[in-house]
């Protein structure tokens, strides 16, 4: 057989050279002979030599060409003479193509194939992140699995804590505590905006859900660690949210739940590539308490009522604006028996309002911008009334306005440049009777800049910097981040991630009229090693991190930061995503080891919101014939470490809590009531009622204590969700 | 210069001789494979035949009529194949090609019906993530098709197949597809192609359901 002096092989799409060779074959074609060229072959996969049925083997710019059997054999003949490219595409599969003579012949081809997931640019930088989404491949959970995580009853904090890294039993109080850390140190960003205020207003004792509707996000990734040089105010984690872009249909909901009630309506005006949203709802927790009572009284049960709306408008060709608008009054209060014996009263009104505001879009074929703005206000009064000291009130006014840009730049297709600034004006206003007023301005401005490269085919790196400057605290920082990733095998990926993360003292500066000074910056500096393997909706990761905590604030000798800290641990992750009708589900592990020495802190100890074992088990399974949804899940963790009062130095933080162990059930229930598609949901949430302690709190000698627990035993919840379209089955089948 | 004339004569006359010849080859090349297209029954023959009609496709940059083949094959390999990754992979692909057809033919009554068949598809896959969305983007298709041309008997067709599958608790009704199964007929008694490369295909299916519903 002739071959030609250079044989020309392409891999992957997209090369130059066979964009040119196939426009010309396009146009002439080789030349038409009586005589027939007989191809054949065999095609394999690459990395396992397995044979691949159903690959397209053709002549390009003929219609010339084969398919493969089940042993991977093709065979095809052609009229042209000349040279010919062959090319082969296969699903899944990078394709590839070859030079042959044609001659009157026989050719003969082998094709071991790649798969397409293996393609350059195809590494994905993962140490550290859990990403939730339709979309991409290596998400760990869909949106839908956050609706539906037993355990979770609908909030997506409460799915995210099914994950490894963050804490199961801190049902004490609202926020992630991730590796360590605690709940302030993870914050959450939509659409890149820093979302001050992410969980309703904190309830002593216990924890408060998100705010957000999790339907209103195309995609999350909860990142527990070696995060972007995007983000920043964060020593341990961030939840990124993305909101959905233009929604696909006009569309009615109704939902009905043991809580409450919601409707929403939103419109599309497809042409205009326009969206138009709003939604109202209102809860009150009264009726559900008067059928499972409660622990302790509720003089005003949890009541909340609020709205929220959006737009959405294409400008350009790949142009999106987004807006979006929130609104929440709420209020609680209770009275109980303190572990003296006295009575106390706590009572609690928040309002809530944000205005988000980004357009994303391209200028130019490799320049992608992004600009966004937000104006938040949270309004808390808080008063409490302990028998002995009377009746205390104050208030705490927050108002954050920020603006951020960011550019990013193709250079190459092995080169991405990202870079932007973000500006934050605020302040906050807390008002006590005793202590009076303190008001803290504030001007924070960061600028990053980040690349991310592709080093041959399997490995991608990303570098990257903050800077940030506080006027508050008149102080900067540059924290340095980088994360690389390579594959190792068809499904493995190896990653490595280390960073420094800054993050302020949160709420111990208000005291600063207090303490008369205020503390710097605190940092955390990540080291994180990832292995990860994916096939087939089946994910595997084990990771390791260790965390080093510097500059934490800390009060013991007036306020400063002399904190210090570490935490370590391992996690891993396993998920069986089943395509349909099948077990889906998910395990996690995580191992922490962690002491720090912050706040009141005389030494460093092992803090009280870190369980050192820490268990989660999610199971689905749909039943197509009875078009229901079961889902259990199972979370445990270790006890936590609680601080008695009157011990001495060297004891303190060493008791622990019993363990923690919560199973959850789920049924939800797909049918139709007329013309709406409806989801029936039924949950308990500790179905065998375990006792779950997450802490204690003592009487000041020390001597009675009182065990911090949920309100009552089980969770129960009931509700329907029902959804319309517009303009939707006219019916046409009725007028035949 | 006289042979840099012949040069540009050359390459001036070749795409036309090229696309003479081609329109020949085209119909008989599309005849071939559209012969027995209703007599497939397994997964990996619809592939081929996907295959088959996706070379046509590149090799006719003007034509959409092998796109829509090409996307029909891939929908009916996902009919025939059992294997739930391998399905996902189809619809896909059947969506690639329904978009590209879509984009030289936009409005089209058959490919609106493609549409409406994919996203069946779509809900196939996993009703849970799925259903809600693209169960009333296939029942929107489906009307659009009707509009388009309601003298479409694959229309029909889908109508009862849809009618006659779908729980009833779904919106399926049996007496409904028996009905449309009746109305399907008497549209293909008196529906003619625009050319014998147009669809012409669905006569099987409707037999099929016909005698499901006579050994009832």
């Amino acid at each position: 057989m002739f071959s030609l002096p250079v044989s020309v092989r392409w891999g992957g799409f997209g090369l130059p050279a066979a964009i040119v060779f196939e426009m010309f074959f396009c146009a002439f074609g080789p030349v038409v002979n009586a005589q027939m060229t007989h191809v054949r072959g065999r095609v394999t996969d690459g990395a396992t030599g397995e044979a691949l049925p159903g690959a397209s083997v053709w002549l390009v710019g003929t219609y010339d060409g084969a398919t493969t059997d089940l042993s991977g054999h093709f065979a095809f003949t052609t009229e042209r003479h000349g040279v010919g490219l062959v090319r082969i595409s296969l699903a899944g599969y990078a394709s590839d193509s070859v030079l042959i003579a044609l001659q009157s012949d026989t050719v003969r081809l082998t094709f071991a194939l790649r798969e397409a997931t293996a393609r350059v640019g195809e590494v994905v930088i993962t140490a550290g992140a859990l990403e939730v989404s339709d979309r991409s491949r290596g998400a760990v959970l869909t949106p839908l699995d956050v609706v539906t995580v037993a355990s979770a009853g609908a909030d997506m904090y409460g799915a995210l804590r099914t994950l490894p890294g963050a804490q199961v039993s801190t049902g004490d109080v609202e926020g992630l505590f991730v590796r360590g850390g605690t709940g302030s140190e993870t914050q959450t960003f939509v659409d890149g905006l820093l979302m001050r205020h992410p969980f309703f207003a904190s309830v002593p004792d216990f924890a408060v859900r998100g705010r957000f509707n999790p339907f209103l996000f195309q995609g999350t990734v909860f990142s527990t660690g070696g995060y972007s040089a995007q983000y920043g105010q964060a020593m341990s984690a961030v939840v990124l949210l993305e909101t959905l872009d233009l929604p696909e249909r006009t569309e009615s909901r109704l939902s009905l739940t043991c809580l409450g009630a919601s409707a929403g309506r939103q419109q599309v005006w497809e042409r205009q590539g326009r969206a138009a949203g709003i939604e109202v709802n209102y809860t009150h927790l009264g009726p559900y308490f008067a059928l499972v009572r409660q622990e302790p009284d509720f003089a005003q049960a949890p009541e909340n009522v609020g709205g929220e709306a959006f737009f959405r408008q294409k400008t350009g060709a790949n142009g999106l604006l987004k807006a979006y608008t929130y609104y929440n009054f709420g209020r609680v209060g209770f009275q109980s028996t303190a572990p003296d014996g006295q009575a106390q009263t706590f009572g609690l009104r928040n309002r809530n309002a944000l205005t988000n505001l980004t357009w994303s879009g391209s200028l130019h074929k490799r320049w992608h911008l992004y600009a966004g703005a937000s104006v938040s206000r949270d309004f808390s009064r808080i008063s409490s009334a302990y028998t002995t000291v009377g009746q205390d009130t104050f208030s705490l006014r927050q108002t954050l306005a920020q603006g951020r840009l960011m550019a990013t730049c193709a250079l190459s297709t092995t080169t991405l440049l990202r870079w932007g600034a973000e500006h934050q004006a605020g302040i906050e206003v807390f008002e006590n009777e005793r202590y009076g007023r303190s008001m803290l301005p504030e001007h924070f401005t960061a600028a990053f800049a980040e690349a991310d490269l592709t080093l041959g085919q399997y490995t991608a790196l990303r570098a990257g910097v903050r800077f940030e400057y506080s006027a508050l605290l008149q102080q900067s920082n540059a924290a340095p981040r980088l994360s690389l990733s390579h594959r190792a095998g068809r499904h493995g990926q190896v990653s490595l991630a280390w960073g420094h993360f800054y993050q302020k003292g949160d709420s111990l500066l208000r005291w600063r009229e207090q303490w008369g000074a205020l503390p710097g910056f605190q940092r955390a500096e990540h080291f994180i090693v990832q292995y990860q393997w994916l096939k087939d909706g089946r994910l595997l990761r084990a990771e390791a991190f260790y965390k080093r905590y510097a500059h934490l604030v800390s009060t013991n000798d007036g306020i400063g930061n002399e904190g210090y800290g570490h935490a370590g641990g391992l996690e891993l992750f396993a998920r069986n995503r089943a395509l349909f009708g099948a077990l889906d589900g998910w395990v996690s592990y995580s191992f922490l080891d962690t002491r720090r020495r912050f706040w009141w802190y005389p030494t460093a100890v092992e803090p009280p919101f870190a369980a050192r074992h820490t268990v989660n088990a999610v199971a689905r399974r749909f039943f197509p014939k009875l078009q229901t949804n079961l889902s259990l899940s199972y979370s445990g963790a270790t006890g936590r470490t609680y601080w008695r009062p009157g011990q001495p130095a060297e004891a303190l933080f060493t008791e622990r809590t019993p363990a923690f162990h919560n199973l959850s059930i789920s049924v939800s229930y797909l049918t139709r009531i007329g013309r709406a598609f409806a989801i029936a949901v039924v949950s308990v949430q500790n179905v065998p009622g375990v006792e779950q302690v997450f802490s204690y709190r003592f009487s000041p000698d020390g001597q009675t204590r009182q065990a911090i627990t949920p309100p009552a035993r089980r969770f129960f919840f009931a509700g329907l969700f029902l959804n319309w379209g517009a303009d939707r089955r006219r019916e046409v089948l009725e007028n035949f | 210069m006289k042979k840099a004339l012949f040069v540009l004569l050359a390459f001036a006359l070749a795409p036309a001789v090229w696309s003479q010849s081609n329109a020949d080859t085209y119909h008989q090349a599309m005849q071939k494979h559209l012969a027995g297209l209703d007599t497939l029954y397994i997964a990996s023959e619809w592939v081929a035949r996907a295959n088959a009609f996706e070379r046509i496709a590149q090799a006719e940059p003007k034509q959409w009529l092998p796109l829509y083949y090409t996307a029909l094959c891939y929908i009916q390999a996902f009919n025939f194949e059992e294997d739930k990754a391998q399905q996902k992979r189809y619809s896909e692909q059947a969506e690639r090609f329904i978009a590209r057809a879509d984009a030289m033919q936009p409005n089209d009554p058959e490919i609106t019906l493609l549409k409406s068949m994919a996203a069946s598809m779509r809900v196939r896959l996993n009703p849970m993530l799925n259903g809600a969305r693209y169960g009333r983007i296939a029942d929107d298709m489906l009307d659009k098709a009707q509009q388009l041309n309601p003298d479409n008997p694959r229309v029909y067709v889908q109508r009862a197949s849809n009618l006659y599958f779908t729980p009833r608790m779904w919106g399926g009704n049996k007496e409904r597809a028996r009905e449309m199964v009746g109305i399907a007929e008497r549209k293909f008694s008196i529906f003619h192609p625009a050319s014998d490369l147009h669809p012409d295909w669905g006569r099987n299916t409707l037999r099929y359901l016909r005698s499901l519903m006579e050994n009832e």
